[in-house]
C-alpha cells in the first residue's frame, strides 16, 4: 500500500518535471553515466600498453610505464584521442608500477628497487638509470609488486611492497608487505608500516597524508583504503619476520589471532590501524588500485576535492568522501564510472581536468572488453544528481546532494534502507560481511536548499560499514539518483 | 622438365645393370652399390673397379695385400658378431648360413657351407646358429607394439631421408626379389630377422654393429628409428603368433576431448561422453581437434615410466584447472577457474611403470598447460616430463615372423665355435671370445689372375667361400689382380676419392665429375620439405665436383663426420654419417684431387668499413641477396635459400671469389644471379662499384657469421612468444632470469652477442651467442618465469664477484650463492651510450667500478670486451679482478690465456699485469691485482669462445 502510494507520487513529480521543462528524455528519468561523463579511447598506435603506471609531468604530457617495462611519452594528451602519439622513452623495466617527476628526475619503482632515470642528451630517452635503493627483497614471486614512490611533504619517497603469494620456492624476501619510505638524497630506507597484503594504490592527500588502497584476501576479508602512518600494522602477518630489522614500534607486534573482528583488534594490538574506507566485495568492486584527489577546481565535475579510485576487477572508478572523526579518516564509497575497457591500474588528472586511465589485467581477469588500454574520462558539464557527500553524525548521517532533492521522497524515511556490517581478520582468503544487522532509519530531515538530508538511524556502530540504499530517489526537477547507494565505514562516531 | 634435363644419362641405368649382375644360377651376385655405378658408368679403370671389389667383398680380409695402396685397399669389415644373438632370430640366423644368396639376395656374405655333403651342412650351420645365438642372445622378446601409422610414418620417413637412395622398398615376405635389383640392395627377410626393438637400436647407430658405414648412421631420433623399424617390420603385425601375445606397448598417452557447458571446475569425466579422443606424445593443448573457445575438458591417460627409484615433484601450471594422478593418487591439485598458475606435490616412486592420468578444463579466457618434474633423474631441475617415459597401451604386439622355441645347447656352442675357426669367419667378422687364429691364406699378390678355380670360380666340391660373382665381376678382380703392382697411376688423390666414393655409395645421391646422382627411378625420393622455388637444387643434393677446392677442409670434415653446417634446410634427404675412420680416405685426398679446378688465390682483408660496405651490398638497397637468402637465423624476403651466416665456415674465400663472377660455371642449374657480369659490377652505388671490393666487403661482412647486424630489408619478428631483437641499438631488460635470479639485467646487442648481468649479486653473470631473450617469462601469464638464454654457447663468468679484495693471494675468492646479495658491491645502475649500451656502475667499497660490456666485431664472429674504469680516491691495495675459473687455466701468450680449452681471455691494463694462476680447492683462478695510478685504473677482458 505504501509503496503504490510513493509511485504514484512519484509519476506526478515526473509528470510536471516533464510538462515544465519538456524534454522527452526526462519523461521516463532514467539517466546513464554517460551523459555526464564520457570515455574516449586512446589508439595503442601498435603499442602495447598495458599500463602500470601514470604521471602528469610538469610540462603537461602524460608518462606511462606498462607492465611490460616500457615508459612512454604520451604527446597530445588533450585533442582527439586519435592524434595521441607515443614516444619511448625508456625500456626494459621490471614492472614499473609507479612514476614520479621530482627534481628533475624520473622515479619509478620496478619489482627490486627505486630508481631515478634522466634524459641527460634531450632526445626524449632516457639514458641514465640510478638505482636509489634497493634495501627491499624480491625472492622471485610473481606478486612481489612494488608500487610508487609518492612524495610526501617531508621530501620522502614512499612506496608499498606487495607480499608473495601461492607458489613461493625461492624463500622469504624482507620488507615485503611493508609500506617503506627512502630519502631520495641517501637513499636510505625508513620501514614505515607493517601488516600490508597487495597495496597496489599508494598517494600521498592534498594535506599531506599518506594513504594506500588493498585488495582482499588472506588476512584481508575486504578491500580498503587506509591511511598510512609510521608504526602502523594493517593486519597481514606474512611481513611482520621483517620486524626485527625495523626495532619498535613494529618488534613488538604480535602474529595476530585468526577470527578476530578488526574492530576489537586494537585491544591486543595497538599499532593495528582501521582502515578509512572498506569497499565491500563486488559491490564496489574487487581489486582497489590507483586513486587520486580531484584537484581540478571543478574542471571534473562537482566532486574537487574528493577521491577517484580505479578497480582492477571491475574495470570501473569509484568515489570517495573522507572526514576525520576523532583524528580517524574515514568516510563513505560510491560508485561513479563503469564501462572502461580493462581492469584499472593507475589514474591520472590532466592539466585540463579530463582523468587519463591506464589499465592492464595480465595475471588476471576483469570486466572490459580488452586484456589492456588507455582511455580519458571527461566530464560533459551536466551536473549528475548524486549523493555529493556523507558524513557521520553523532546520531545518524548528513547526505549532501549535487542537486537538491525532491522533498517529499527525501523526507520519507521509508525510501532508505541501511544495514551495518563489519570484517574479521581470518587467514582464509577473502571473508563475509559479518555480524550483519539491519538499521532502522527513524528520521529523514531535509535542508532549506534541499541538498542536504539529516538521517537518525538506530542502530549506529562504530567499527561497522553503513551500507545505505535509496529507492525511486528524484532531484526536484524529476532527475533519477544515478548511485542510489553509498557504504560509509563507521570507524569512529562523532560525539554531538 | 629439370629433372630430365638433370638425369637424363642415368636413364639407361636400371637395364644395364641387370647385365652386369645375372649370374647363372638364379639368385643374384653380391650387390656393391658403388661398383655398380662406376660399372656401368664406365668410369674408373677396370683394375680400379676391381680393387673396390677386393675391398667390398673382403677379399683381403683373408688374403693379405702387402706391397698395395693401404688406402685402396682397406677391409670392409663384416657386422660385429660379439652381440649377433641379442640381434637376430635364431630363424633367421639359421636359413642364412645353410643359403646366404636365397635369403638375402645380393649379400656380400658369401656362402661357406657350399662344399660340405648336405647332413653335414646342416649340422655345421646348427652348430654355428648356436655359437652365434650364444652370443648375447637369444633375442629379446620385444614389447614395442605398432599401427598403422606408425608404418606409414616409418615409409614416409623410408621414402624421403635417404634410406630409398641405397635400398629398395622391402620385399613382400615369400616373395622372390626380382632379379633386375637395380643396383640398389633389397631389404627382405626382415620380418623374421628381427624385432622392432633391435632394429630401431640398430637404426639410431648402426655403425655400432656395422662399423664399416656401409649402412650408415642418419643419427635418427628413438621415435624416427622406431617407426622406420616398424615399417620394415610390418609383415610381424599380421602374425598369427601375435594373437596370443601379451598387449604392446606405445609411446604417447591417449587423450579424451569433452565440451561441457558451465565448467568452473574439473567435472566429473565418468559422467560424460567424450567428443573426441586419439593420441599424442606428451601433455600438451596441442591435441589434433577443433577445439571451441571455452568450456571443454581434456582428460591424458597412461602409463609413466619412474626410471630411478627416490622422490619425484610433479607440478603442472595450467589455465583453467588441472589435476595430476598417478597410480590412483592426486599428486597435483589445481583446480578451478585461474591464468596460468603452478602448483605441485611430491611422491615417492619405486623404478617401474604407474599409471598416469592428468584431467584439464578450460572455462574461458586464456588457455594453458604444462605439466614438469624434478626428482633423480633430472638433477633435481624441474623439466618436461621427457616422451620417452610416456606410454600407453595400445598398437599391436610385433614378434618375428617363422618364431620358435630355441634351446641353447652348449655342446653345440662349442660345436659351432670350432666350424667359426675353422671357416675363418674372424677374418672378416669381430673377433668373437673364445675362438682361435685361422690359419693364413695366400696373400693377394701370390694369386693366379687367371686361375680356373677358387673364390673366383668355384664348384660343387671346393670349399673356398661362394660368392655367386657376376662376369663383370669376375672380370674385374682379376684385372685388379692382374694390376696390383701397376698401381701407381691408380693410387692418385682422384682414384683414392672415386674408390671411397664408390665403397660408402656417395654415388647414390652425388654427383661428381660425370658419375653418380640418383638414379632416374629413384628422383621421386628426393623431395624438399617444403615447396620452394629452387628447381633440382632444392632436391637433389649437392654435386661433389670440385668440392675440394669449394669447402674449406675443416667444414668439410665437420659436415661429413660431425653432421654440422649443413644448409640446405629445405631439403628432405639428409646427409648421413659414414663413420669417421670410413670416410677418412675421401677427406684427406679431396683437396689434393681438386687443386687443379683452376681458380685465383683470394686472401680478403678485413675492417669495419668493408663490414659496413659489405652489409649495404647485402640489404635491400644493394645487391638484395636476403631475397634469396635467409640471413643470421632471420627469412629471407622471398625464396629461403640458405643462411648467409655459414658462407665462412664454409667456404674457400678463393671460390667464394670465383662463384660470386661466373655462378654458372659452378652450378649450372643455380638460380644464383651474375652480380658481376664480364667483371663489371652491376651495382656502383658501394666502394666506387669496384668490383674486387665489393666482392671482399660481402666476404667482411659475411665472415661476421652469426655476429653480422642485419642488414637493411630485414624486420626480424622472432619466433618466441615475445622475443627481444636487437636491431640498431642495444636492448637492455630487466628479468627474472634462469640460474641469475630475480634482478638479472640482460643486455643483447645487434652483434647477436648478449650478457646477463646480477643486479642482486652485482656480477656479470653470462654471456651468449645468437638470440637474446624472450621477455615472456616476465610480460606475459603472472610474470614469474625464470627462463634462459635464447641463443646458444653460453659461458658462465667466473662465480662470485668479478672485483674482492683479498689479503693474500692464499685466500679464497667471495662466493655468491643464489640469495646472497651485494657481495661484488653496491648496485648503482646502468647508463646507456649512443647505441644503447648499458655501462654498468657497482661501489666496492670505496671504489667505484664502471663496468662496459662490449661486442667487437671480427671474423668467425663478435667477440666480448669487458672494459673496466675502476676509480678511487684512496688507491687502495689489495682489490684483485677475478678474470677467469676453469679446471685448466693457462697462459697461451703475453696477457692471454685459455680456459678449459674452450675460452680464451687477453687481458690489456692501464698498469702493469702482474696476472697470478692459483690453484683452489675446485678450480684454478686467474687473479689480476688493480694498481693504481692518479686514482685510476683501467682494465679491459676480451673473450672469445
Amino acid at each position: 500500500m505504501v509503496r503504490e502510494t510513493r509511485l504514484s507520487m512519484r509519476a506526478v513529480h515526473l509528470f510536471l518535471a516533464a510538462a515544465l521543462v519538456g524534454l522527452p528524455g526526462l519523461l521516463s528519468g532514467e539517466v546513464s553515466e554517460a551523459d555526464y561523463y564520457t570515455i574516449e579511447t586512446f589508439p595503442p598506435k601498435g603499442h602495447t600498453l598495458e599500463i602500470g603506471a601514470m604521471t602528469r609531468l610538469r610540462d603537461g604530457r602524460i608518462l606511462i610505464g606498462t607492465r611490460t617495462g616500457d615508459i612512454f611519452l604520451v604527446e597530445n594528451p588533450y585533442g582527439p584521442s586519435a592524434d595521441v602519439e607515443y614516444k619511448r622513452w625508456a625500456r626494459g623495466l621490471a614492472q614499473p608500477l609507479g612514476l614520479l617527476q621530482h627534481n628533475g628526475w624520473i622515479y619509478a619503482a620496478q619489482r627490486g628497487e627505486l630508481t631515478r632515470m634522466k634524459d641527460t642528451d634531450g632526445d626524449d630517452q632516457a639514458d641514465v638509470f640510478e638505482t636509489v635503493s634497493d634495501d627491499w627483497e624480491i625472492s622471485g614471486n610473481y606478486h612481489e609488486y612494488a608500487f610508487g614512490p609518492v612524495l610526501d611533504p617531508e621530501g620522502h619517497l614512499w612506496v608499498t611492497l606487495n607480499k608473495p603469494f601461492g607458489g613461493q620456492p625461492y624463500g622469504r624476501a624482507d620488507w615485503r608487505g611493508w609500506a617503506v619510505r627512502i630519502d631520495p638524497k641517501t637513499g636510505k630506507m625508513e620501514p614505515m608500516a607493517a601488516g600490508l597484503r597487495s597495496p597496489a594504490g599508494v598517494e600521498v592527500s592534498p594535506w599531506g597524508d599518506v594513504f594506500y588502497t588493498d585488495n582482499q584476501g588472506e588476512w584481508c576479508n575486504a578491500s580498503k583504503l587506509s591511511q598510512l602512518e609510521r608504526g602502523d600494522f594493517h593486519g597481514h602477518p606474512w611481513g611482520l619476520p621483517s620486524k626485527e630489522l625495523a626495532g619498535e614500534p613494529f618488534a613488538s607486534i604480535p602474529k595476530p589471532e585468526s577470527g578476530t573482528y578488526m574492530k576489537d583488534l586494537h585491544e591486543q594490538i595497538p599499532q593495528f590501524k582501521m582502515p578509512a574506507v572498506w569497499f565491500p566485495y563486488d559491490k564496489m568492486g574487487m581489486s582497489p588500485s590507483g586513486f587520486r584527489w580531484d584537484l581540478t577546481n571543478g574542471r571534473f565535475g562537482p566532486f574537487a576535492g574528493q577521491m577517484f579510485v580505479g578497480d582492477q576487477h571491475h574495470a570501473w572508478i569509484m568515489r570517495v568522501f573522507l572526514e576525520r572523526v576523532d583524528g580517524h579518516w574515514q568516510g563513505a564509497c560510491f560508485r561513479f564510472r563503469k564501462g572502461f575497457q580493462s581492469g584499472i591500474i593507475r589514474l591520472c588528472f590532466g592539466k585540463e581536468g579530463s582523468l587519463f586511465v591506464g589499465m592492464s589485467n595480465a595475471g588476471w581477469s576483469s570486466r572490459g572488453n580488452s586484456p589492456w588500454g588507455f582511455q580519458r574520462a571527461r566530464w560533459t558539464g551536466k551536473i549528475p544528481f548524486e549523493i555529493h557527500s556523507m558524513r557521520a553524525r553523532s546520531d545518524g548521517f548528513a547526505l549532501r546532494f549535487t542537486k537538491p532533492v525532491d522533498d517529499l521522497i527525501a523526507s520519507d524515511p521509508g525510501n532508505y534502507s541501511m544495514t551495518s556490517y563489519t570484517y574479521k581478520l581470518e587467514s582464509r582468503y577473502g571473508g563475509p560481511e559479518a555480524d550483519k544487522k539491519e538499521v532502522t532509519i527513524e528520521s529523514a530531515k531535509v535542508s532549506p536548499d534541499g541538498k542536504t538530508v539529516w538521517l537518525t538511524v538506530d542502530p549506529l556502530r562504530a567499527g561497522y560499514v553503513h551500507e545505505l540504499h535509496l529507492s525511486d530517489f528524484v532531484s526536484r526537477n524529476g532527475v533519477e539518483l544515478l548511485h542510489p547507494e553509498a557504504y560509509y565505514t563507521l570507524v569512529n562516531i562523532p560525539e554531538g | 622438365m629439370i629433372e630430365t634435363v638433370c638425369c637424363w644419362k642415368r636413364a639407361a641405368l636400371t637395364i644395364c645393370l641387370f647385365g652386369s649382375l645375372a649370374v647363372g644360377h638364379g639368385a643374384i651376385a653380391p650387390i656393391v652399390p658403388g661398383y655398380e655405378r662406376l660399372a656401368v658408368e664406365e668410369s674408373g679403370s677396370q683394375p680400379l673397379r676391381g680393387r673396390v671389389l677386393l675391398s667390398e667383398l673382403n677379399c683381403v680380409a683373408c688374403h693379405a695385400g702387402e706391397g698395395v695402396s693401404e688406402a685402396e685397399l682397406t677391409r670392409k669389415g663384416a657386422p660385429d658378431l660379439t652381440k649377433v644373438g641379442e640381434r637376430i632370430t635364431p630363424h633367421f640366423l639359421r636359413e642364412f648360413l645353410k643359403s646366404p644368396h636365397g635369403t638375402q639376395p645380393g649379400t656380400t656374405m658369401p656362402d661357406l657351407l657350399a662344399g660340405l655333403p648336405v647332413t653335414e651342412r646342416d649340422q655345421a650351420a646348427e652348430a654355428l646358429v648356436h655359437f652365434l645365438v650364444s652370443q648375447g642372445g637369444p633375442i629379446a622378446e620385444s614389447k614395442v607394439g605398432g599401427s598403422e601409422h606408425d608404418v606409414e610414418r616409418g615409409r614416409e620417413l623410408f621414402n624421403s631421408i635417404g634410406c630409398a637412395a641405397c635400398h629398395t622398398e622391402r620385399v613382400p615376405e615369400n616373395e622372390r626379389v626380382p632379379e633386375e635389383s637395380g643396383g640398389l640392395l633389397p631389404l627382405s627377410g626382415l620380418a623374421g630377422k628381427t624385432t622392432v626393438a633391435e632394429l630401431s637400436a640398430f637404426l639410431m647407430d648402426p655403425l655400432k654393429a656395422r662399423g664399416s658405414g656401409r649402412m650408415p648412421s642418419f643419427r635418427l631420433d628413438k621415435k624416427e628409428a622406431q617407426s622406420i623399424a616398424i615399417y620394415l617390420l610390418r609383415d610381424q603385425l599380421n602374425n598369427p603368433a601375435a594373437q596370443n601375445a601379451s598387449s604392446a606397448k606405445v609411446g604417447g598417452l591417449r587423450w579424451e576431448y569433452y565440451e561441457i557447458d558451465n565448467l568452473g571446475a574439473l567435472p566429473d569425466f565418468s559422467s560424460h561422453e567424450p567428443a573426441g579422443e586419439g593420441e599424442i606424445g606428451r601433455f600438451t593443448l596441442d591435441i589434433p581437434i577443433e577445439r571451441r573457445d571455452n568450456n571443454y575438458a581434456i582428460r591424458f591417460k597412461g602409463y609413466i615410466s619412474i626410471p630411478e627409484s627416490g622422490e619425484y615433484t610433479f607440478a603442472t601450471s595450467s589455465d583453467d584447472g588441472t589435476r595430476l594422478v598417478i597410480d590412483g593418487d592426486e599428486v597435483v591439485s589445481n583446480d578451478g577457474i585461474h591464468p596460468m598458475k603452478p602448483e605441485s606435490g611430491t611422491i615417492e616412486l619405486d623404478q617401474g611403470a604407474y599409471p598416469i592420468v592428468l584431467e584439464y578444463f578450460e572455462g574461458g579466457g586464456q588457455t594453458g598447460l604444462k605439466v614438469f618434474w624434478s626428482g633423480p633423474v633430472t638433477d633435481g631441475d624441474r623439466r618436461p616430463i621427457p616422451s620417452e617415459h610416456l606410454w600407453r597401451e595400445g598398437g599391436s604386439p610385433m614378434i618375428p615372423l617363422g618364431k620358435e622355441s630355441f634351446t641353447l645347447s652348449s655342446e653345440k656352442v662349442r660345436e659351432g665355435a670350432k666350424w667359426f675357426a675353422k671357416l675363418r669367419c674372424g677374418n672378416c667378422h669381430s673377433a668373437v671370445q673364445g675362438v682361435s687364429k685361422p690359419t693364413p691364406v695366400p696373400s693377394l699378390t701370390a694369386l693366379d689372375p687367371n686361375a680356373e678355380d677358387g673364390c673366383l670360380r668355384p664348384d660343387h666340391r671346393t670349399k673356398t667361400p661362394r660368392y655367386n660373382l657376376s662376369d663383370t665381376q669376375e672380370a674385374d678382380l682379376r684385372a685388379a689382380l692382374r694390376h696390383l703392382d701397376s698401381g701407381g697411376a691408380s693410387r692418385d688423390a682422384e682414384a683414392v676419392v672415386t674408390q671411397t666414393m664408390a665403397k660408402l655409395n656417395c654415388y647414390a645421391c652425388h654427383e661428381r665429375k660425370g658419375v653418380g646422382g640418383p638414379l632416374t627411378d629413384r628422383t621421386s625420393f628426393f623431395q624438399s620439405t617444403k615447396p620452394i622455388d629452387l628447381g633440382m637444387e632444392a632436391r637433389i643434393p649437392p654435386d661433389l665436383t670440385g668440392v675440394g677446392a669449394k669447402l674449406k677442409p675443416e667444414a668439410l670434415r665437420k659436415i661429413v663426420i660431425e653432421g654440422d653446417l649443413h644448409i640446405r634446410h629445405y631439403m628432405a634427404t639428409r646427409m648421413p654419417s659414414f663413420g669417421e675412420e670410413n670416410v677418412e680416405p675421401f677427406l684427406s685426398h679431396i683437396a689434393e684431387a681438386d687443386a687443379a679446378v683452376g681458380i685465383k688465390p683470394f686472401d680478403p682483408e678485413f675492417s669495419e668499413a668493408l663490414v659496413d660496405a659489405g652489409r649495404k651490398l647485402v640489404g635491400s638497397s644493394g645487391m638484395a641477396c636476403i631475397t634469396c637468402h635467409k640471413i643470421a637465423g632471420q627469412d629471407a624476403l622471398g625464396i629461403q635459400g640458405f643462411d648467409l651466416a655459414m658462407v665462412h665456415d664454409r667456404l674457400q674465400p678463393s671460390w667464394f671469389r670465383a662463384f660470386l663472377l661466373e655462378p654458372n660455371r659452378f652450378k649450372e642449374e643455380t638460380r644464383m644471379p651474375e652480380f658481376w657480369p664480364e667483371g663489371e659490377s652491376a651495382f656502383k652505388g658501394v666502394l666506387g662499384g669496384d668490383t674486387e671490393a665489393q666482392i671482399n666487403a660481402i666476404w667482411a661482412y659475411l665472415s661476421l657469421e652469426d655476429s653480422m647486424p642485419l642488414p637493411e630489408g630485414i624486420h626480424p619478428e622472432g619466433s618466441a612468444e615475445m622475443e627481444l631483437i636487437p636491431k640498431q641499438q642495444a636492448i637492455v631488460h630487466r628479468t627474472f632470469m634462469k640460474d641469475v635470479g630475480p634482478r638479472a639485467i640482460v643486455a643483447g646487442y645487434p652483434e647477436k652477442v648478449n650478457v646477463a648481468f646480477d643486479g642482486n649479486k652485482i656480477r656479470l653473470a653470462k654471456a651468449w651467442r645468437g638470440r637474446f631473450f624472450d621477455a615472456s617469462g616476465v610480460a606475459s601469464g603472472r610474470t614469474d618465469e625464470f627462463l634462459g638464454p635464447l641463443g646458444h654457447s653460453v659461458i658462465e663468468m667466473p662465480p662470485g664477484p668479478a672485483f674482492a679484495f683479498l689479503s693474500s693471494t692464499s685466500v679464497p675468492w667471495p662466493k655468491a650463492e643464489r640469495l646472497d646479495r651485494d657481495v661484488g658491491g653496491q648496485f648503482q645502475g646502468y647508463e646507456l651510450d649512443d647505441q644503447g649500451r648499458p655501462t654498468f656502475k657497482y661501489q666496492l667499497e670505496n671504489v667505484a667500478i664502471r663496468e662496459k660490456p662490449k661486442p667487437r666485431i671480427q671474423p668467425g664472429g663478435a667477440v666480448l670486451v669487458r672494459a673496466f674504469q675502476i676509480t678511487s680516491g684512496s688507491q687502495p691495495d689489495g682489490l684483485y679482478f677475478l678474470a677467469a675459473a676453469g679446471e685448466q687455466v693457462e697462459s697461451a701468450g703475453e696477457g692471454v690465456f685459455q680456459i678449459d680449452g674452450e675460452k680464451r681471455i687477453s687481458l690489456e691494463a692501464s698498469f702493469p699485469l702482474e696476472p697470478v694462476i692459483r690453484e683452489q680447492s675446485e678450480r684454478m683462478e686467474l687473479l689480476i691485482p688493480i694498481r693504481f695510478e692518479d686514482n685510476n685504473a683501467e682494465l679491459k677482458a676480451t673473450i672469445e669462445w
